[in-house]
């Protein structure tokens, strides 16, 4: 895709050695704490600053509180271009960390989700699992309407006295090609709905497990 | 056909009727639904079963509602297979992209090549193709139209054309029809009606009138002393030499009395008036061989004059099955069921309607060779489910009847330009068009009358291909296009956009110039002519083998997103899962989580998660 940043994300070189920790949606999506209740603050001011990019320190660095909503609407609403990336003018933030080489490591909780989230090998199983099962059962759909509608002219050129057979009054192809193949075509649809549901509660099951 | 009946008003009050109440519920609608998000809330009500009704609203255009019923009149029961494929294009849908592109989140072709791809130049290229495929298959709508009213009313062609444009035209640009789930059951329930209910009415009248057999052995023969006034310049093909009383002019020559038409060719200019004797064998147009009623009721016999039926009947099957799912004003409509599961049941649910509907065109095209053979003369045999009730019942049934499927064939019309024509505006407004027309309504309005415009400037020239051919064409092209992009970009992880525009860029030329040939050359004989009039069978392969090589070529380019696209596609909506959309922004936040955008190039590549 031709580079078309949109305004939440503004291609922004960035230093090099220092990793950045972008507030990222926190900072975007953070209008929850930007409209008035924070301290009698309209959320107008809040735009108003943030566009002069003079936004205090304490501001910027505020962690997202866990569970804290966030209004995307809003977030639209307040959404300033080049603003959405952080402190342009303020210092770096840089994340700091602890090796805490002395402690135990704890063995990683690994869920299928955050397996497939990070595209690892085993994510990689289950996503190719439910992809196989969904593509056999289409497949075996068009197998079964190619195996119905297309042999349907071979054996009429085949056999052409078939063509002279009438069933009340009306020549068996007109009744076969013109009445009976909409049944069949609604009962394969029926049994594909059930079955492609069923990968997908079966591939649900495997997911919500954890 | 003169007009042996000159009472009209019916017929006209019956397409009045349907235009006002399109236009009318079209404006109620405008006030109810203001804005876009009134739309989105909308749609999360609207349930399987009345957004199937929607769908088939939309779907059953004229080539179902007329055009099946006059190939058949033609060309027999090998065409039984044109409404099997409308049919069965929605099996396939169902099976390979349903619930995959309703869960893309992508509201139009283009959409869906932007996202899975990444790709401005793939977008543009589905642009194109959207543009072009709605007009070829707006064409002939406006062409029946046209057709109709002429029928039914004798006006000139093109009054029927305008009338349908500019009640389409009016109905977009007031504010669209695509928001009113409504308008659109109506129609589908007003064209199942005003075509099932004269067959209950036919049937009866044919069985008083002692049953003839349509595929009664030798020639169609007129049924009683029939007029017809020939409205263009034709060349018919006498097959035994018949006495006929002319007014007009046959090969050149003024003639005004009885006159022995010739076995062979012969030339009636327009205008020309030919009276038919009852029990004589009705001259053919040229176009159309005569064909007995033995060789009209059998298989595979070619009869009607198509050659290499076999070739003609699988490339048409392959075109039809496979190219629903490119027809830009059917995948709009999978976008307002709310999720996946939902668009499955929607499809199971069009099936069965559709399957209900497409019992009934064929009784018109059999009962139309008992009937009203001389549609043969004129080679108007697309206007035989108009002409049938008047001539089968007389008086005041015949009458309401007429009136009825009148309404219907200009539900069909509206119906589908409407849908087809919002779809063509909005693709033109959203990439095609330039400066302040860009994505804005004056773009949308500007958009909705050059959709309109082309296509019925094209359908007062003189075209030689019939209603349901003219489809079949837009048919053959969305699938050797659309089908290899949505197939593989759904199924195939390794699509590249190379791949993509090489597939459509090949699909696309190959069809467009068999199909641009057809619709100017007319039909002719022999296996190249048979190739191009049903171009499916080589170009379909073609683009396919084309776009997984291309991309089988430059795999190393393969979007960076593709995994996470193949899990929206895929996955179940409940399940909380990186799509790599706007919903898993708030998720992440939600587990107290940043986003660490890679090298942040706003590309929208694939998320990685922080090393933890």
């Amino acid at each position: 895709m031709a580079a078309r940043p949109t305004a939440a994300e503004p291609v922004k070189p960035e230093p090099i050695g220092v990793r950045p920790v972008e507030p990222g949606p926190t900072f975007r999506a953070g209008t929850a704490w930007m409209p008035v209740r924070d301290g009698g603050r309209s959320a107008r001011d809040d735009v108003d600053r943030l566009s002069r990019n003079d936004l205090s320190r304490n501001d910027a660095q505020r962690p997202s509180r866990p569970g804290e909503r966030t209004g995307r609407g809003e977030a639209e609403r307040y959404r300033i271009r080049g603003t959405g990336r952080g402190t342009r003018g303020g210092p770096q933030r840089v994340r700091v960390t602890s090796p805490r080489m002395a402690a135990t490591a704890r063995a990683p909780v690994r869920t299928v989700s955050r397996e497939i989230d990070e595209q690892t090998g085993v994510g990689e199983v289950y996503l190719r699992s439910l992809l196989r099962a969904q593509l056999r059962l289409g497949l075996s759909v068009i197998a079964v309407l190619a195996l119905a509608l297309g042999t349907l002219p071979l054996v009429f050129a085949v056999i052409p006295r078939l063509g002279t057979v009438r069933l009340f009054t009306v020549p068996l192809p007109w009744l076969l090609v013109g009445v009976s193949v909409y049944p069949l075509l609604f009962g394969v649809a029926w049994w594909h709905v059930i079955a492609a549901e069923r990968a997908e509660k079966d591939f649900a099951a495997i997911v919500e497990s954890d | 056909m003169v007009n042996p009946n000159p009472v009209t008003w019916p017929q006209i009050a019956s397409v009045v009727l349907v235009c006002v109440a399109t236009v009318a519920v079209g404006a109620i609608g405008l006030r109810l639904s203001r804005t876009t998000s009134d739309f989105y809330v909308a749609s999360r009500v609207v349930s399987p079963r009345s957004n199937a009704f929607a769908i088939c609203g939309e779907y059953l255009s004229a080539a179902s509602f007329l055009g099946v019923a006059g190939l058949i009149l033609a060309f027999g029961v090998d065409i039984l297979w044109y409404p099997v494929g409308y049919a069965a294009g929605y099996l396939v849908l169902l099976a390979l992209v349903a619930a995959p592109l309703r869960r893309s989140g992508a509201y139009t072709l283009p959409d869906f090549a932007e996202i899975r791809l990444q790709s401005q130049l793939v977008r543009r290229i589905a642009s194109l193709l959207v543009v072009g495929i709605g007009w070829l298959y707006l064409l002939p709508q406006f062409q029946g139209a046209g057709l109709a009213l002429r029928t039914v009313t004798g006006a000139p062609k093109w009054v029927g054309a305008l009338v349908v444009a500019l009640v389409v035209l009016l109905n977009v640009v007031a504010g669209g029809m695509r928001s009113i789930t409504i308008v659109q059951a109506f129609q589908f329930w007003l064209k199942l009606t005003a075509i099932a209910l004269p067959v209950a009415l036919l049937t009866l009248a044919w069985m008083a009138d002692g049953r003839p057999d349509p595929g009664s052995a030798g020639l169609p023969v007129a049924r009683t002393t029939t007029t017809v006034r020939l409205p263009d310049s034709v060349t018919l093909t006498v097959d035994r030499p018949i006495l006929v009383t002319v007014h007009g002019w046959v090969d050149g020559r003024r003639v005004d009395g009885p006159v022995e038409l010739p076995q062979g060719r012969v030339v009636l200019r327009a205008e020309t008036q030919v009276t038919l004797e009852k029990g004589q064998p009705v001259p053919h147009v040229a176009e159309i061989q005569a064909s007995t009623g033995k060789a009209w009721d059998a298989p595979n016999s070619g009869a009607g004059g198509r050659d290499h039926p076999l070739y003609r009947l699988y490339s048409l099957l392959l075109a039809l099955l496979f190219g629903t799912m490119g027809l830009p004003h059917v995948l709009v409509r999978f976008y307002t069921n709310p999720d996946g599961r939902a668009a499955r049941r929607t499809t199971l649910v069009v099936i069965g309607l559709l399957g209900l509907f497409y019992v009934f065109p064929p009784f018109y095209g059999a009962m139309g060779r008992v009937y009203g053979p001389d549609l043969l003369m004129t080679g108007r045999t697309d206007a035989v489910v108009l002409l049938l009730p008047e001539r089968m019942l007389p008086g005041i049934w015949g009458l309401l009847l007429s009136a009825l499927v009148t309404a219907g064939a200009f539900a069909a019309f509206l119906s589908t330009s409407s849908g087809l024509t919002v779809s063509v505006a909005g693709v033109l407004s959203q990439d095609l068009l330039r400066g302040r027309f860009r994505a804005s309504v004056r773009g949308f309005r500007l958009g909705a009358v050059i959709a309109i415009g082309i296509p019925t400037a094209l359908s007062l020239l003189a075209l030689r291909t019939s209603i349901a051919d003219t489809v079949g064409l837009a048919f053959a092209v969305a699938a050797s296009t659309f089908f290899p992009l949505l197939a593989l970009g759904i199924w195939w992880r390794r699509l590249t956009r190379a791949g993509a525009v090489a597939g459509l860029l090949a699909g696309g030329t190959l069809a467009s110039g068999a199909v641009t040939y057809t619709i100017v050359a007319g039909s002719s004989h022999g296996m190249l002519a048979a190739l191009l009039a049903q171009p499916a069978a080589w170009t379909v392969p073609t683009a396919f083998a084309v776009m997984i090589g291309v991309s089988l070529a430059t795999r190393r380019t393969v979007p960076a997103s593709a995994t996470r696209i193949m899990v929206r596609l895929h996955a179940p909506e409940a399940l909380d899962l990186d799509r790599g959309d706007t919903r898993t922004d708030a998720r992440r936040e939600r587990r107290g989580e940043t986003r660490n955008d890679g090298r942040g190039d706003g590309r929208g590549e694939a998320t990685q998660a922080l090393p933890r």
